[in-house]
């Protein structure tokens, strides 16, 4: 497995883990603000910020750790040509979903509606994970899931 | 003039005629009929529209080599430019609404349409100026 690929993974890895973090945290925010409250909303917190850094610190170590020969390649032709095709799928994403998001947006509220301000960051949010995702499945696709040094 | 190049002046080109007939049929429709009807104006910038064909119009270099390191580095240095153009300006709209109106406030949707297309043009106009100006706005096979 290549590097392109050890990021690929690692990526989709930490993105996994924080969209799990995410739905679970609005039963923790549910939780703190019922009457009942959430007792261990701090532990629950901390076990998931320690499994996500710890995760990152890890896929840091990994990736940019010392090579074994400076004359060790970092990235070929052909890695760059499958960065190249991810980069290309992610833009064309990036830009059908901001239209379908305007096309939803007209559809529900029409062309003379409004909507709250607060809504935009979050499209933009919601295009940048589906564009990091769409990225790190089209490299893994390419190179076969995984394999020696990307081959299939 | 390779093929990026001539992509690259096509959009340029697009892009300024119809921001200049955009801004001259806003002026003419404001002494008209006044604001916010001479706002159509702004749908002269259709004519980017065009840029789209683009890559229709200008077919593939002939030649055995089409394409080098230093295009490469040269249309990767514009995307990033592009990148940034496009940054800029959507989350820099964003703020403008905010400072306008405040988080809470309310936005109309074509305003959202508006930051879009704007943030749009301005990634392609990035893109155009960057690949023109690192290739030194043409010459003899780009030197």
């Amino acid at each position: 497995m290549n590097k392109t690929q050890k990021g690929a993974w690692f990526c989709l890895i930490n993105f996994l883990l924080l969209i799990i973090f995410s739905i679970h945290s609005v039963k923790i925010i549910r939780g703190i603000f019922s009457p009942e409250g959430y007792p261990n909303a701090p532990q629950v917190v901390l076990f998931w910020a320690f499994l996500i850094f710890g995760f990152m610190g890890l896929s840091a170590f990994l990736l940019y750790r010392k090579k074994q020969s400076p004359a060790e390649v970092k990235t070929d032709e052909r890695d760059n040509l499958i960065q190249k095709r991810a980069a290309l799928v992610c833009f064309v994403l990036v830009w059908f979903l901001l239209i379908i998001s305007y096309v939803i947006l007209w559809h529900i509220v029409g062309l003379d509606g409004s909507i709250p301000l607060y809504i935009l960051p979050f499209i933009y949010l919601g295009v940048f994970f589906a564009a990091i995702l769409v990225y790190n499945v089209a490299v893994l696709i390419q190179y076969g899931w995984g394999g020696k040094d990307g081959e299939k | 003039m390779n093929r990026a190049q001539k992509i690259a002046w096509f959009l340029a080109i697009t892009i300024s005629f119809g921001f200049i007939l955009s801004c001259i049929a806003v002026a003419i429709l404001y002494v008209k009929v006044g604001m916010p009807k001479a706002l159509a104006g702004f749908a002269f910038m259709g004519i980017v529209g065009l840029a789209g064909f683009s890559p229709l119009i200008f077919g593939k270099d002939k030649g055995k080599v089409v394409f080098d390191e230093r295009d490469r580095l040269i249309k990767r240095r514009a995307s990033l430019a592009g990148f940034g153009a496009f940054f800029i300006f959507s989350y820099g709209g964003m703020v403008l609404m905010s400072l306008l109106v405040g988080w809470n406030g309310l936005i109309s949707v074509h305003s959202v349409g508006t930051i879009f297309g704007v943030s749009a043009i301005a990634m392609w106009a990035a893109w155009a100026v960057a690949i023109l100006i690192q290739y030194g706005r043409g010459g003899k096979d780009n030197e």
